[in-house]
């Protein structure tokens, strides 16, 4: 009785749903099969009508060099050209010049020398269908068109406007190359080829978005990479069925393998070197054309400690730093929910004269501990949400208020106490030491919090349980995320997680990551003084 | 059921029941009457408990300055910054749950620094006041245990002089004792070992008020059993704190060798080793007691650069030393009360004979021989070696 609508409508759905994937299928294979026509005009009407006769297509008729019978036509978008580089390699030969002719009458073989013979531009290719046609003008290519033949030139002659190489302000790092990717895919590639140059670094494309057509382009090192990674990426692109991918946080979440989960489980990056060092470890790289972040799987925890600048500096400094930042994950984390436990459950456990401070500045608030707690970090990430989204001079407005009425005026009114303020402030500050951890960092926050708040020590040992549970249970593209802290890697542990080792004792990739080629460098690449058949060589040429 | 409904249902129980176990120890802050002293002393009515309890008011006692909204009145701030509250009760538990009625807050036991005994109750026995300290959750066995020969509520009402907290002001007091070691720190937790053992005597630091109402801290109160006997001086004191190797630091003044003025000499490091021995029924005790110290300070004309100097020095101390651990003997053994806890070093040297001896330990510890043996070492002579003289 209870389950019958229910199994009906499901049913209904079923059909529903396939009735339009067979539309779907048959309207792709009505314009895919559709070829051109052997005549001009006929083309350029059928190419007029799929685009809607928009204002932003050009269509630029003309006569092919010297004759007056011989029609040609070029098409393509305004903006997205270089109308220079078309005025120049395309249309001045094409008008002004014969092509060197093969002598046969053939439409088809006037177009190959048009091809070999006119046109000066170097990424060029034929094709004889109409949607093939439109989806290269819409891409931002040239189509050349000429009266009785079937086929169609595609000419590369991209130039729309575009953000130039800049230092990304994401990712501010101090010592380091400052160039950053930018919202086009050829350039992004061209950073990391300029970085790898490196024959086995293999970049495949594919294309995601039934409407939008995004390229996708995945980045590997093809001896290093894991084949069942990559098998596994492309299968999850291919997977999508969506009419629009245009962020890496829309991807992200179409290839994590626990996109419910509140920690993320694919890095992200707007960095080549940073690109470049994780294809080395044996990670993938995805690139998505029209933005800057680039997608890098799989991805540990402690990925998010670690920054380009800790391997860049001095290693003591950056193994301290990679500890301070340790440090700050957890106090951002623990700091709220540890005072509101110690100071409605736990009172033994502070030192006197802190107790008394303490208890001196709270005294006479109205309102008990954890909704203090609750309520000044709700007004932070309100603050911190104001701030974001505001113009910088607005903004600023924004955060005098907030700092000065708020932190200032609620203490002396008496309605929180200054050490919840303390607390709540500093807090605030750690987050951002870990940039990509400020997400899952305040959403634990908030969560033990909230425990401490009911039951105290006990609720922030059952909340961290919790957390870690569910985080030894992750897995980014089949690798553990709590790896190499568990399971275990003790090489993996000393070389990148305990401490920064020397560059010249990073022997091997980590484990779970590039097992497969794990060998990094020599083991003699310590600097000292030179040892047997070693660097004599170079001592010779000197002399 | 589906299992997509048993987790949510999982998940609803789980969130419901943190909030059905919590808050059954939540107390803020500011319902909670810090205590930071507590006295005990006998009432006038025969058989009852008089408490003395001194709770911390934060917002006077706060360590950032008077300020705030109250400020101004400087002489008498020391005194408003904690409440003193009386009451009575048949037991200590009691008269805690009775101070309620005389005051809005739950008391909070666990900063408690001092616990001061008057001696009239001390007298009578001081394990039930003991009990409450040990059974209680919240206490701390930490605390100092005290003894003073008047009233201990008085020592309690008494204003502090650096501290806002007078209790705070005692404790560290007790706690600076220790650069002359005339006055020994107990703690709950060394009483209550010593209320446990059938011959040693539990010591407490003597406290009192002196003739210009001040506190003043120095001697030791001894016990038998549970019940006070008597007071030891502070050259006893110090005595007993050589044997229990408690001295840690102190100053040990001697005549110089050439009779020419005295020299103080800081001690850096002691310690002590009890070893006994049992023949038959006579027993022996052999106490060594190994120093260093420094020279501190002279008053005659002793060059200090000759180590025959030094050694002479070293041997007066010996003997000063000695001197003051004879004295401490001796009081002892008029006080019939084994102080230093010979009986539970026998006890753990010599378990079988210790069956033996134990019903009769009173009357050996009063014939006991106890064999002192001292080691003074002089390390350094400070910065200059010769006297100030031309």
């Amino acid at each position: 009785m209870y389950h019958k609508p229910r199994r009906r409508l499901l049913r209904r759905l079923k059909r529903e749903i396939a009735k339009i994937k067979m539309e779907f299928a048959r309207e792709e294979f009505n314009s895919q099969s559709a070829g051109l026509a052997a005549t001009l005009a006929a083309n350029l009407d059928a190419i007029r009508r799929e685009l809607n006769n928009s204002s932003d297509l050009i269509i630029r008729r003309f006569n092919l060099g010297g004759s007056y019978q011989d029609l040609g036509a070029i098409i393509y978008i305004d903006g997205l050209v270089d109308k220079n580089q078309v005025e120049r390699s395309i249309l001045r030969p094409l008008m002004l010049m014969k092509a060197p002719s093969s002598g046969r009458p053939d439409g088809d073989d006037r177009l190959a020398d048009i091809e070999l013979g006119l046109i000066t531009v170097g990424e060029i290719k034929r094709e004889c269908r109409l949607t093939q046609v439109i989806e290269a003008v819409l891409s931002g290519k040239t189509v050349l068109l000429i009266d009785g033949s079937q086929k169609a030139l595609v000419i590369a002659t991209p130039g729309w406007e575009k953000r130039s190489v800049n230092q990304p302000d994401s990712e501010v790092i101090v010592k380091g190359p400052r160039d950053g990717f930018v919202e086009t895919l050829r350039t992004n590639t061209a950073l990391l080829r300029r970085k790898l140059g490196d024959p086995r670094l293999a970049l495949e494309t594919l294309q995601v978005g039934t409407r939008t057509k995004t390229e996708i382009c995945i980045a590997y090192l093809k001896d290093i990479a894991d084949p069942k990674l990559i098998k596994e990426i492309k299968q999850r692109i291919n997977r999508i069925n969506t009419d629009g991918i245009f962020s890496a946080g829309a991807l992200e979440e179409f290839l994590e393998d626990a996109s419910l989960s509140f920690f993320a489980t694919m890095g992200y990056t707007e960095r080549p070197d940073v690109v470049c060092s994780k294809l080395l470890e044996g990670r993938a790289a995805v690139f998505i054309d029209g933005t800057p972040v680039v997608l890098t799987a799989p991805f540990l925890f402690i990925e998010n400690f670690q920054s380009p600048d800790d391997y860049t500096f001095k290693l003591f400094f950056g193994s301290m730093i990679r500890w301070v930042r340790y440090t700050a994950f957890l106090i951002s984390i623990l700091l709220p929910a540890v005072y509101v436990a110690l100071v409605s459950f736990h009172q033994e456990m502070i030192p006197t004269q802190l107790l008394i401070t303490t208890a001196a500045a709270i005294e006479g608030t109205p309102f008990p501990v954890v909704i203090e707690a609750l309520v000044m970090g709700l007004v932070f990430e309100i603050l911190r949400e104001a701030g974001i989204r505001l113009p910088r001079p607005i903004g600023q407005t924004v955060s005098i208020i907030g700092a000065l009425v708020i932190g200032e005026a609620t203490v002396s009114a008496g309605l929180v106490g200054a050490p919840l303020i303390i607390v709540v402030a500093f807090t605030a500050i750690t987050s951002f030491v870990t940039p990509t951890l400020v997400q899952e960092g305040t959403l634990i926050r908030f969560a033990l919090t909230i425990l401490s708040g009911f039951l105290g020590a006990f609720g922030i040992t059952i909340g961290l349980l919790a957390i870690l549970i569910h985080m030894a249970s992750l897995r980014s593209f089949g690798v553990p995320y709590l790896s190499p802290i568990t399971p275990m890697n003790l090489r993996d542990l000393s070389q990148d997680v305990l401490i920064r080792a020397p560059w010249w004792a990073m022997f091997t990739r980590p484990k779970v990551i590039g097992g497969q080629n794990r060998a990094r460098q020599d083991f003699y690449s310590q600097p000292g003084p030179t040892r047997d058949g070693q660097g004599e060589a170079a001592d010779e040429t000197l002399e | 059921m589906k299992p997509w409904n048993k987790k949510v249902l999982a998940v609803l129980l789980l969130s419901f029941m943190s909030c059905a176990g919590g808050c059954w120890n939540y107390r803020e802050l500011d319902q909670l009457g810090i205590v930071s002293g507590v006295g005990f002393d006998l009432a006038p009515e025969t058989g009852k408990i008089l408490l003395t309890i001194q709770v911390i008011k934060p917002g006077e006692a706060k360590a950032g300055g008077g300020g705030g909204s109250s400020g101004g009145e400087e002489s008498g701030s020391q005194t408003r910054s904690v409440v003193v509250v009386e009451s009575t009760g048949a037991t200590v538990f009691d008269a805690v749950r009775e101070a309620v009625t005389k005051f809005s807050r739950k008391l909070f036991w666990p900063h408690n620094q001092v616990l001061i005994i008057g001696k009239e109750a001390a007298e009578q026995g001081v394990r039930r006041f003991m009990d409450f300290e040990i059974r209680d959750a919240e206490p701390r066995p930490t605390a100092w245990v005290m003894v003073t020969p008047g009233k201990a509520g008085d020592l309690l009402k008494a204003p502090g002089k650096m501290e806002k907290i007078p209790a705070m002001e005692i404790a560290e007091m007790l706690r600076a004792q220790s650069v002359t070691s005339k006055a020994g720190s107990f703690m709950v937790h060394d009483f209550v070992l010593r209320l446990l053992s059938k011959t040693a005597a539990p010591v407490a630091t003597q406290i009192r008020l002196n003739e210009k109402n001040e506190v003043q801290l120095g001697g030791t109160a001894v016990f038998i059993g549970e019940k006070l006997t008597g007071f030891i001086g502070k050259r006893e004191t110090r005595g007993l704190l050589w044997v229990l190797g408690k001295v840690k630091s102190g100053i040990v003044t001697v005549k110089d060798p050439d009779n020419k003025g005295k020299v103080s000499l800081e001690v850096i490091r002691s310690s002590s080793k009890i070893k006994t021995e049992v023949k038959g029924d006579s027993v022996r005790i052999k106490v060594t007691v190994s120093v260093r110290s420094n020279v501190g300070n002279q008053n005659g004309e002793l060059d200090l650069s000759k180590l025959e100097t030094l050694k002479s020095l070293a041997r007066r101390e010996e003997t000063a030393i000695r001197n003051e651990i004879k004295a401490a003997l001796d009081k002892a053994r008029e006080l019939k009360a084994d102080i230093f806890g010979f009986g539970e070093a026998v006890r753990r040297d010599h378990p079988k004979a210790w069956k033996r001896l134990e019903p009769r330990w009173d009357e050996i510890f009063t014939e006991l021989q106890v064999d002192l043996t001292v080691k003074a070492n002089i390390n350094q002579v400070g910065l200059i070696i010769k006297p100030i003289k031309p």
